[in-house]
C-alpha cells in the first residue's frame, strides 16, 4: 500500500477512488518487476539471435533494435500493458481531483492569502504574458490530460494536484511519501561531495509542483529559495502544498531559458529530471542562464534520469520517448551533458558528470533492472 | 459533478478525456491493442468490486452481523443452487450475443443467397 503522505492539497479519496489507485499502482509495480523484465529474455534469446542470423553482427544501436524488437509479440503485449497503465493511472486521479475541484482551489486560495499576510512565509508570482514553450504544449507530458499547463478554470491547481499523486503512483511509491526521491537524491549528492558548501541563494529550475524544492527547503532552512516553472496551475498548487508543509519557498512563473534574476545572485541552481523534457536548442540556453545567474564560486546541479548503457537499455529506456510523450527524451541518449555545460560558459575543468544508483527496487523501475540517475555538476 | 462547460474562466471546463499527442498502437490489427485496453480496464474495475465485497465482509464480521468464514463456509442449498445456474446460463447468453447474431447474421445471409 502506498506510503503517500496526505497534506491539505491532496484530493482525498472515496472507497471506489482508492480501490482504483491502489490496483493502478499494484499493476504497475507487477508489470515493472515481473513483466519488463522478460522483455530483456526476450531480446537475448530470440530478437538479437534472429537479427544475428540476419545481419552476421549484433545491433549496432537502440534504433536497429527498435526496428526488430516493435515487432516481437512479448514486447508488444508489455508495451500495450504499459501504456494503457498509464492512461489508467491518470483517470484514477482525476476522479477524485475532479469530484473536489471547487474545495481544492478554495484551499489553495486560502493558504496563498495566509502567506500573503507574513513576511515569513513563502511567494507566488504568476506571469500571465509568459509564453509556454512549444517542447511543453506539443503534446501532454507523460499523457498527463492538458498537460501541467493548462488551466480548467481562474486560479486553477487541478494539473497540480493531479501530477502529485500521479507521479508517486507512476514509480510505485518509489518516490517517497513527499515525492521526495529526486531532491533526496541531490541534497545527498551535494552532501556527499561539498560538505562545506552552505548556499544562502538557490534556484530549482522547472520545479513542477515544487516536490524536489522542499527537500531543499528542509536541507537549507536558512536559504533564499526560488522555485520556477513555465506552468502556472502546477506552480499555485506548489505554493499551497508548501505552504501546508510549512516550508517558505518563493515560486514564480519562469523560463529557465532566461530568468529575472540577477547576473552572479545565485549561489546554487538545480533542476530535478528537467533537461530531458526540454528541447536541444533550450538546452543550451538554459546552460547559458544557469552560467549567468550564478556567481563566481556558485554552484550548478543537474539531475538526469538513466539513458541506458548498451543498445538494449537504450532502447528500452526510450520507450518514455515513444509511448509517453518524452518526445524530446531519447535525443539525450547521445547528448555529452558535459559538453552542453562548456557550451554554456562553463570551464571544462569545473565539470563533472556523475552516475548515483537509488536503493530501488526492481517494481519500480519500469524500463530497466539497473537504475542510474545522472548528474551535472559545475562549478562557475 | 457540478462542472459546468464554457469559456469563461469563472466556470470549470472539464479536463480533455484523451492527452494531446500520437498515441501508439502495438499490434498489427488496431483491434488488438483495443482489446488489451479493455481488458485492462475490466480488470481494474473488477479489482474494484472484489475490494467492495472485502471491505463489505469486514464490516458485516466487525459489526457481528456476518462472521468471518460464514461466506467461506456457506453452501448453496438447492433452490439457491438452481438460482445460480439460471443466473450462469443467462450470463454466459449476454456475453456471447456478438457471437450469436454474427453466427445468425451469416446463416440468414446463406439462405438468402440460396433462394436466389
Amino acid at each position: 500500500m502506498s506510503s503517500f503522505k496526505r497534506h491539505a492539497m491532496v484530493a482525498a479519496t472515496n472507497h471506489d477512488e482508492q480501490a482504483r489507485q491502489d490496483f493502478v499502482t499494484a499493476f504497475r509495480g507487477h508489470l515493472s518487476g515481473r513483466v519488463m523484465p522478460g522483455a530483456y529474455r526476450v531480446y537475448q534469446k530470440r530478437v538479437e539471435p534472429a537479427f544475428v542470423k540476419a545481419h552476421a553482427r549484433p545491433p549496432a544501436d537502440e534504433d536497429e533494435v527498435r526496428q526488430w524488437m516493435t515487432r516481437d509479440p512479448y514486447y508488444q503485449f508489455w508495451s500495450a500493458m504499459q501504456r494503457r497503465s498509464q492512461e489508467i493511472l491518470w483517470d484514477a486521479v482525476i476522479d477524485p481531483t475532479e469530484r473536489q475541484w471547487a474545495s481544492l482551489l478554495a484551499k489553495s486560495r486560502k493558504l496563498a492569502g495566509k502567506a500573503r499576510g507574513s513576511r515569513k512565509r513563502g511567494s507566488l508570482h504568476i506571469d500571465p504574458q509568459l509564453q509556454v514553450p512549444r517542447y511543453h504544449t506539443a503534446a501532454d507530458i507523460h499523457l498527463q490530460p492538458g498537460g501541467y499547463h493548462t488551466n480548467f478554470t481562474a486560479d486553477d491547481v487541478a494539473a497540480g494536484v493531479i501530477y502529485d499523486q500521479g507521479i508517486n503512483i507512476y514509480m510505485n511509491g518509489a518516490l517517497g511519501p513527499e515525492n521526495n526521491l529526486t531532491g533526496d537524491t541531490l541534497v545527498a549528492y551535494l552532501r556527499e561531495k561539498h560538505p562545506d558548501f552552505k548556499p544562502q541563494r538557490i534556484v530549482d529550475m522547472g520545479c513542477a509542483i515544487g516536490n524536489s524544492t522542499v527537500v531543499w527547503g528542509r536541507a537549507f532552512p536558512k536559504a533564499e529559495l526560488h522555485g520556477i516553472d513555465v506552468a502556472a496551475p502546477v506552480l499555485r498548487y506548489a505554493h499551497a502544498r508548501a505552504e501546508s508543509l510549512g516550508v517558505p519557498i518563493h515560486f514564480s512563473q519562469q523560463d529557465a531559458e532566461h530568468t529575472n534574476f540577477k547576473t552572479g545572485s545565485v549561489d546554487l541552481v538545480l533542476s530535478h529530471i528537467m533537461l530531458h523534457e526540454t528541447s536541444r536548442s533550450a538546452l543550451v540556453r538554459i546552460m547559458k542562464e544557469c552560467h549567468r545567474i550564478l556567481r563566481p564560486g556558485g554552484l550548478m546541479l543537474h539531475l538526469e534520469i538513466p539513458r541506458g548503457r548498451d543498445a538494449i537499455e537504450k532502447f528500452m529506456h526510450n520507450w518514455e520517448s515513444y509511448n509517453n510523450n518524452e518526445t524530446f527524451a531519447r535525443y539525450m541518449t547521445h547528448i555529452d551533458l558535459a559538453a552542453e555545460a562548456v557550451k554554456g560558459g562553463f570551464a571544462a575543468d569545473k565539470i563533472r558528470v556523475d552516475e548515483f544508483a537509488p536503493k530501488l527496487d526492481v517494481a519500480q523501475m519500469n524500463y530497466a533492472e539497473h537504475f542510474f540517475w545522472k548528474i551535472l555538476a559545475a562549478w562557475r | 459533478m457540478g462542472v459546468s462547460k464554457g469559456s469563461n474562466m469563472n466556470e470549470m471546463r472539464d479536463p480533455p478525456q484523451r492527452p494531446k499527442g500520437h498515441r501508439p498502437y502495438y499490434f498489427d490489427d488496431p483491434a488488438i491493442d483495443q482489446l488489451h485496453s479493455a481488458v485492462l480496464a475490466l480488470t481494474g474495475e473488477l479489482a474494484v468490486a472484489l475490494d467492495r465485497i472485502d471491505s463489505l465482509e469486514r464490516q458485516l464480521a466487525a459489526r457481528g452481523v456476518v462472521p468471518a468464514d460464514a461466506i467461506d463456509s456457506y453452501r448453496p442449498d438447492a433452490a439457491a443452487s438452481q438460482a445460480r445456474m439460471q443466473r450462469y446460463t443467462a450470463l454466459a447468453d449476454r456475453i456471447l450475443k456478438p457471437f450469436r447474431d454474427y453466427r445468425e447474421n451469416l446463416f440468414e445471409r446463406q439462405q438468402h443467397a440460396h433462394k436466389e
